[in-house]
């Protein structure tokens, strides 16, 4: 039997006191990788945002579980250190900090464990040369001058180093070039294995071609109108959200 | 003990009303010794931040007065204060035409009482470059005063790194009188003021010689009952054509009770110039706090995070690792880290 690493139960919530989710069901077991789509402004980052715990966003009603346990209430840094990834379409810029010391901060905050120093930036040079990215990027102050793409396999390397076991993609892949799009894919298909198991929210199936997808969710409205396999996301291609939607209503 | 003297220090170029309290500060030293230091007439002269009564006082009571000559076209590379920390020093520095010198001097909060106060006057001769940074992390008990004063020639570059994190009190000041052809001037402080630490501090730059630049700026922090003042002055005096000058301040405000004041002064008696200001006061960027907590960093250490990232910059102009490493350890005992 699978074992259950989130569970999302009838939830509800709020941004700016507009209701944005409306009673979202979702179960992701460890291994599986679930792909989020729909049409703009259906909620698709308010949810990943919700189990990523942003205080900005209220939840009304409903649960949130992880590993079994309520996170509901927990602040994001508690539920970073349970394993909880998000990979942010607009991330921040930390000017004063690279992003090798912020990384080995993090990572020695997530493990409790302290971090040998050559060790960690030899592997960190290795996770980003395999992400086409030059190595001199870790001596720059986080995000700060990176290009829209760097910023984005800025996160992935964050993803593979901190090596969390539940990821969510809010559409890693937006803004990125053919060969980007190639890069960061591969990335996430390093990252994955059958202990973890991950979120992505994309417009661009391109990203998908290399992965094993389990699950596609079509949020509309606040609500997850239609969940399917694989092939769902070769239907949208085809056909769009316009069919599913009338379906949904 | 000795007698305590009330100075006048970091006096605004040109007055404001009194009852804002912000013309001058009042400082309160000690008087120990009276031996008047010996200073080099072409050094006597020179006009600093914090004012003629701080230069006059530490003149009559610096136990230690150094001398740094750079000649034309040699390079002294860095060169640490060995004194730093003792009551009352006075560091003079002339450079030489095509010379380079960086001095920097540091109180460690090794030093838990009295008072710190420490003068840097430099003379940058044509094409000069000259670096001084003062810092200080020292306890909650020692009052410090850090006051700059600098005369820049042709084409010469001073800069000046003021770092006051420690002290029951802390007054610091920069002045720079902009002489020559490009002379250009970089001033960058931080500061972090909690419990009922005051911050008071005055730059001024005056500007005579044509196409002269300066940029000032100022990074802090402010927690519990801190009091701050800052007054950032540029004086365009005429015939300082096509001068620029831009001066800022980012205050990140983390207590209700912290008092925050800022006084930015353009003074301009000459058309072709282009003077700038800008200031920002608050609180940490909310979207920025998520981001750090949502790779598992405490409130707390986000807290902290986003303070050095604005600190860093500065920080590691100081040429001497362990140095660095005391202001982050220091840094982060007072943001009292989980």
């Amino acid at each position: 039997m699978s074992e259950e690493l989130l569970r999302v139960e009838n939830l509800h919530a709020d941004v700016e006191e507009k209701e944005i989710l409306k009673g979202i069901n979702l179960v992701v077991n460890k291994g599986e990788t679930h792909v989020l789509m729909g049409p703009n402004g259906a909620g698709k980052s308010t949810l990943d945002n919700c189990i990523m715990g942003n205080p900005e966003y209220k939840v009304t009603e409903g649960k949130i579980f992880f590993k079994g346990e309520d996170i509901t209430k927990q602040k994001a840094d508690a539920r970073a250190r349970k394993g909880i990834f998000m990979s942010f379409q607009a991330p921040q810029e930390v000017p004063g900090v690279t992003m090798e010391d912020f990384l080995r901060v993090c990572k020695k905050n997530l493990t409790g464990e302290n971090i040998r120093y050559f060790a960690f930036h030899k592997e960190l040079a290795a996770t980003m040369k395999a992400l086409d990215m030059d190595d001199s990027y870790a001596s720059r102050y986080l995000n700060v001058g990176f290009s829209g793409g760097e910023k984005k396999k800025a996160e992935i390397v964050q993803m593979l180093t901190l090596n969390p076991t539940f990821a969510m993609l809010d559409e890693t892949d937006s803004g990125l070039d053919v060969d980007a799009v190639r890069v960061v894919s591969e990335g996430i298909r390093r990252f994955k294995t059958d202990e973890n198991s991950l979120l992505i929210i994309t417009h661009n199936t391109k990203i998908l071609e290399d992965l094993k997808v389990d699950f596609v969710h079509v949020l509309y409205d606040g609500r997850i109108i239609k969940t399917g396999g694989p092939e769902l996301v070769d239907y949208i291609n085809t056909n769009g959200f316009a069919e599913l939607i009338k379906e949904g209503e | 003990m000795g007698e305590q003297n009330i100075l006048k220090v970091n006096p605004l170029p040109t007055l404001t009303w009194n009852h804002l309290m912000l013309n001058f500060a009042n400082m309160p030293l000690e008087a120990a010794s009276s031996k008047k230091a010996d200073i080099p007439s072409e050094f006597k002269d020179i006009e600093t931040g914090m004012g003629r009564e701080f230069v006059s006082f530490v003149e009559s009571h610096a136990s230690y007065v150094r001398i740094i000559r750079a000649g034309k076209g040699e390079d002294l590379g860095v060169i640490k204060d060995e004194k730093a920390g003792i009551a009352s020093e006075i560091i003079l520095i002339e450079a030489g035409e095509d010379s380079r010198v960086t001095f920097y001097t540091h109180a460690s909060d090794s030093v838990q009482d009295g008072q710190i106060t420490r003068l840097v006057k430099v003379i940058a001769g044509p094409r000069a470059q000259v670096t001084v940074i003062q810092s200080q992390t020292v306890g909650n008990g020692c009052l410090v005063g850090d006051d700059f004063g600098a005369v820049v020639g042709d084409e010469a570059k001073v800069r000046l790194i003021q770092s006051e994190l420690g002290g029951k009190a802390a007054f610091a000041g920069g002045c720079a009188a902009l002489k020559g052809y490009k002379a250009d001037f970089t001033e960058e402080t931080i500061y972090f003021g909690d419990e009922s630490r005051r911050l008071d501090f005055s730059y001024v730059t005056r500007h005579t010689g044509k196409k002269t630049t300066t940029s000032i700026l100022a990074n802090g922090a402010l927690f519990g009952n801190a009091d701050k003042v800052y007054r950032g002055s540029m004086d365009f005096i005429h015939g300082c054509s096509k001068s620029k000058g831009r001066e800022a301040e980012n205050v990140l405000l983390f207590s209700p009770t912290a008092r925050n004041r800022s006084i930015p002064l353009i003074l301009c008696d000459e058309e072709d110039v282009d003077g700038q200001h800008a200031a920002s006061i608050g609180k940490i960027n909310k979207d920025l706090m998520y981001y750090l907590q949502s790779r598992g960093l405490t409130e707390n250490q986000a807290r902290q995070l986003a303070v050095e990232s604005r600190f860093n910059p500065v920080i590691d102009e100081i040429p001497d690792e362990a140095v660095r490493e005391e202001i982050h350890a220091s840094l982060e005992r007072r943001m009292n880290l989980d």
